[in-house]
């Protein structure tokens, strides 16, 4: 790495760790560029020379975000038991508990994530997709078991969960919810979900025979 | 202490005649569906950030003080607007809920897609509606939730009508379909933006997860 080059990174590190700080203390939206780099004593001119603008150095900040979640359910996928909608429920779990400790900055990317530039739209849908894969990776072995029947179309079925898991954030933020309320709305919700896409007679969850059977 | 989390009861509300009004009302509510108008047009031109009270004033023909007489700020405004889109999005929803056609399956997505065609040129407004919906303070968000209660309010009664029927079980939790209904036809307004889904799309993709719900209700 050439001088300029390491200079340019350094830059980088302080601006990103001015910006989480202030994304964190004042809040993203109310969060200026001229703040940022107050904070990492840089000019704003080189702010601009290593980031296009604020939403870039906030997509920045939630990839890091992401892959430590992400690399933390991947790492406890393999250990959960239980049914598929149970595996799926912990894993939410899981998140609500690692995210609902930043939930202002989870709403306000939640904000940003309506109207920000298609660039970081395709980003934000990599890392959406692995998330996806992660529950359908559950589905999958749902539909192996017999738990979950084979017909269900689980390209929708996955990303109507993804979208259950991002709205329930809201629920968080204004009803005060903890991520054990969380948890056990997630619980309700994915269960409605599964038992349309149940076997008949598969599963854990499913009723136990009755002895005229 | 954990604070209880806010429960909102699904009553239909009572729509009463406005009392006829004097001409100093009419001529306050004028100007204020003048402001409204103008303002739609800008948020819906240039986006939220980029529309400027000034400028909204100037398409309405009228001061900036005049503007601020009616509304209190930007956000105001923009909180204005959108309530009036949600009523009419719920007049159009309840004429199609009034007019039973189908199973539920079909009223449901007959019912929720209203609120596509409604929206179907002013997309970006929805962009901007559901950015704001996030960082709403909590006094705005209570209004916002009264507005959607009215909503819900309609899925509901469409389920409700369906269990009486014996179309699907009786023992279900009202609002949580409701909801998850809701969320699924909200989240669909971002795909349809990033990914220049077509009305069709849209109601065909809703209609899926429509019977996924469903089949939930349905299981027993």
């Amino acid at each position: 790495m050439g001088v300029r080059e390491a200079q340019k990174q350094a830059t980088r590190e302080r601006v990103v760790e001015a910006a989480r700080r202030l994304f964190e203390e004042v809040g993203y939206e109310e969060t200026t560029i001229r703040m940022v780099a107050e904070r990492a004593g840089v000019s704003v001119g080189s702010v601009f020379t290593t980031f296009e603008s604020k939403v870039d150095i906030f997509n920045y900040i939630l990839f890091e975000k992401f892959e430590a979640l992400f690399s933390e359910l991947q790492r406890i996928s393999p250990y959960l038991r239980g049914s598929a909608c149970h595996r799926i429920a912990s894993l939410m779990s899981i998140a609500y508990g690692v995210e609902c400790q930043q939930l202002d900055l989870m709403i306000s990317h939640l904000a940003a994530s309506h109207g920000w530039p298609r660039r970081i739209e395709d980003e934000h849908n990599k890392r959406r997709a692995r998330l996806i894969g992660l529950f359908r990776d559950a589905l999958d072995q749902g539909v192996a078991s017999g738990e979950l029947r084979a017909d269900v179309d689980l390209d929708l079925f996955v990303t109507m969960l993804l979208d259950i898991y991002v709205r329930n954030y809201r629920r968080a933020y204004y009803e005060r919810l903890t991520p054990e309320d969380l948890s056990a709305l997630t619980e309700r919700q994915l269960n409605l979900l599964f038992a349309g896409a149940a076997a008949e007679n598969g599963g854990a969850e499913a009723q136990p025979r009755s002895a005229q059977g | 202490m954990k604070q209880s989390p806010l429960r909102v009861p699904y009553e239909p509300v009572e729509v009463t005649a406005a009392p006829t009004a004097n001409r100093r009302v009419l001529s306050k509510q004028r100007t204020r569906a003048k402001v409204l108008d103008a303002a739609r047009q800008l948020f819906l031109e240039r986006g939220y950030e980029a529309a400027t009270v000034r400028d909204i004033a100037r398409r309405a023909d009228m001061s900036t003080g005049a503007v601020f007489a009616n509304f209190e700020d930007k956000a105001d405004l923009f909180e204005a607007v959108t309530a009036e889109d949600f009523d009419r999005v719920a007049e159009a929803m309840r004429e199609v809920a009034a007019k039973p056609q189908g199973d539920l399956g079909e009223r449901l997505v007959d019912i929720l897609s209203t609120g596509y065609v409604y929206y179907a040129d002013s997309l970006p407004m929805v962009q901007a509606t559901v950015s704001q919906s996030w960082l709403r303070p909590l006094n705005a968000e209570l209004r916002g939730r009264a507005a959607l209660k009215v909503l819900l309010g309609i899925i509901g009664d469409a389920l409700r009508e369906a269990a009486r029927r014996n179309e699907i079980r009786q023992d279900f939790d009202v609002r949580l379909a409701s909801e998850m209904l809701w969320d699924a036809y909200l989240a669909n307004f971002r795909r349809a933006i990033y990914d220049g889904w077509s009305l069709e799309t849209l109601r065909a993709r809703l209609s899926d997860q429509v019977d996924i719900v469903l089949g939930g209700l349905k299981a027993r």
